[in-house]
């Protein structure tokens, strides 16, 4: 199964880059190739040009202080055994050799830089809320100081109301500690607010990639266009280009020929069904994957 | 609420806690809406805002033995729901108001196909023999737009796609003819553009069975556009209900309003959001005057003294707020 095929794309420091698509689009799957948590079958994945599949020793430690993770689920991803203190030095003992006092002073540090007050570091992760216990994921990720952090779904498991906090964190760590991020979410609203840069993928494909605010507003691939239409805007007049895509998200085990959209494209040409589609620049930084342009 | 409309669910001051060893969870208190034919009305809220449990508690399947209703009035047809016996309220269910759950996965069977669970809800209701029930599941299946139905039928759940599950979900639910609908976040689990194929269903069948749906959501996209009116619940609490569109263009409860501008937007950009700090009281201690007072930005001693009375604010439009009460104000 090719669940993520052939992509490629950058992030810059202080950037955030933003993956969207529904489920089985290959979003998680490239996360997993970034964080070494998969491997390639062909292609490579650099840090600042050091292929992070063929790090090893020394480098490879290296790696693993530099870019961390936060993931969509707060109650799963802490250790409910371990004091928040104890989670958080752990990526210290792993990554470093830090004395203890060096640790717990950078536990503080941490705690402070996300929000929580010190006595957090003594309690259990099951003695916070939702959106508490994602700033102490968060805080463990700070730990190491690094430069790249993949968000896999950062706030979708979070209350509505505790949602803007957590994001506004996120942009001001960025901002603070020139931080990267490969932001992987399926609400569109979220990647519009935190991605500098945003990739719509499909089956396995990156179909169009744009600065943000350029493809928001000029969305060009039929998918695109289907994927924005069908996030409803929360504004009872705003307009209803509805465009419902007939059937469903093909199994990526046998993806159709040519432009794997085809099938539920309502513009679909003869050739799409033929030729996969190249990704082409349509304007400064707007490259889209589809026969019409 | 359309005032032309004859009303067909009416919740009073319905009161229903949870008796836990952490003390009484004041889950639902103080509930109160109407629901007219072919009417949408959206409950909005956090996770842990009473929004479930006030469908459940319509349904009488709150949690046994810890769940009880302790006050209100639950009025289908003008019928109280709350004084009927067991065996009453299962001829309510799936016939008079079904619900639908957010997870189809847990709504069914692993180990039947679908076309013995869809026979199974139709025998509740009709007196058909074997073959007749088979064609009429195959025909609800055809009303919720499953492809190839007579193929579907044979099928295991776990061979259909989340979309489809809970598709097969609402034929059951719409089988009985309900007249009420309850729909507990059902496209939480659906990807977009399935959801929006869902939802459209969803409003189709609305017309065409003039059903009324109460729709529990924290999407204020799904509000904006499936629902005729809101209602905002806070804490076990309804803290302000109204047309979609005066809602949306007036919050006036500062929670609605906090809430609202919480939310990122799909169709503009932002800088910078406004969020709500600290997060809801729990359920089994509660502040003693209105439940938004520690996190509102107007709060005063009379918010963290009294809870407020509900006061109108326009037409069927009401927030239960003291900076919404019509003066002269003691103020």
């Amino acid at each position: 199964m090719r669940a993520v095929d052939g992509i490629s794309f950058t992030i810059g420091r202080q950037e955030t880059f933003g993956l969207v698509g529904e489920s089985g689009c290959g979003k998680t799957t490239t996360s997993r190739l970034l964080l070494r948590l998969d491997r390639p079958t062909a292609g490579r994945v650099l840090l600042d040009g050091q292929d992070v599949h063929a790090l090893t020793g020394a480098d490879l430690s290296k790696y693993h202080t530099r870019v961390q993770a936060v993931f969509q689920d707060p109650w799963s991803s802490l250790n409910p055994r371990l004091r928040v203190r104890d989670t958080i030095a752990e990526a210290l003992v792993v990554n470093r050799r830090v004395s203890k006092a060096g640790r717990l002073e950078r536990v503080e540090e941490v705690l402070h830089q996300v929000g929580l007050p010190l006595a957090a570091a003594s309690r259990y992760p099951h003695e916070f809320s939702g959106g508490q216990r994602q700033r102490i994921a968060l805080a463990s990720a700070l730990a190491s100081d690094p430069e790249l952090i993949v968000l896999d779904e950062p706030v979708s498991a979070l209350d509505v109301s505790i949602r803007a906090q957590i994001m506004n964190l996120l942009k001001d760590l960025q901002a603070r500690q020139q931080l990267s991020y490969l932001l992987v979410a399926h609400n569109l609203a979220t990647v519009r607010y935190i991605a500098h840069r945003t990739a719509v993928m499909y089956l396995g494909r990156i179909v169009e990639h744009a600065d943000t605010e350029s493809l928001y507003r000029n969305p060009l691939h039929p998918y695109t266009k289907a994927l924005f239409a069908a996030a409803l805007p929360a504004d009872p007049d705003a307009p209803r280009d509805d465009m419902i895509l007939s059937g469903e998200v093909p199994s990526p085990i046998e993806p159709p020929s040519g432009c794997h959209f085809h099938p539920r494209c309502p513009f679909a040409m003869e050739q799409c069904s033929r030729v996969e589609p190249a990704l082409k620049a349509v304007a400064a930084g707007h490259v889209v994957s589809c026969h019409l342009y | 609420m359309n005032a032309a409309e004859p009303i067909v669910l009416e919740v009073k001051d319905l009161r229903a806690y949870l008796y836990t060893r952490w003390g009484v969870v004041r889950a639902v208190d103080g509930v109160s809406f109407a629901l007219g034919e072919g009417e949408t009305l959206g409950l909005v809220g956090e996770s842990g805002c009473g929004k479930t449990m006030t469908g459940l508690s319509i349904l009488r399947l709150l949690p046994e033995p810890a769940g009880r209703i302790v006050q209100g009035q639950v009025l289908l047809e003008g019928e109280n729901l709350v004084t009927k016996s067991e065996a009453e309220m299962r001829r309510v269910r799936g016939r008079r108001i079904s619900m639908i759950l957010q997870d189809p996965q847990t709504s069914l069977n692993p180990v039947f196909t679908v076309g013995d669970q869809l026979v199974e809800a139709l025998r509740m209701l009709h007196t058909d023999g074997e073959r007749a029930l088979s064609h009429r599941a195959e025909e609800a299946l055809r009303r919720v737009k499953v492809a190839a139905p007579e193929q579907r039928m044979r099928a295991y759940p776990h061979q259909m796609s989340g979309g489809m599950k809970q598709r097969v979900v609402g034929a059951i639910a719409v089988a009985g003819e309900p007249r009420v609908l309850i729909a507990d976040e059902p496209t939480t689990a659906l990807d977009v553009t399935i959801q929006l194929q869902y939802l459209t269903l969803l409003k189709e069948i609305q017309a065409r069975t003039r059903l009324a749906m109460l729709f529990i959501t924290h999407d204020f996209g799904i509000v904006a556009r499936m629902c005729d009116r809101v209602a905002v619940m806070y804490a076990g609490r309804i803290v302000e209900s109204g047309p979609t569109r005066a809602l949306f263009r007036n919050p006036r409860h500062p929670y609605t309003e906090a809430l609202m501008a919480s939310v990122p937007r799909m169709e503009a950009s932002v800088e910078r959001l406004p969020s709500i700090e600290g997060q809801p009281p729990p359920l089994h201690d509660l502040p003693v005057g209105c439940r938004f007072a520690p996190r509102c930005r107007y709060a005063d001693d009379r918010c963290r003294r009294e809870y407020p009375p509900t006061f109108p604010i326009g037409p069927a439009h009401e927030a239960a707020c003291w900076r919404v009460e019509p003066s002269p104000s003691s103020r």
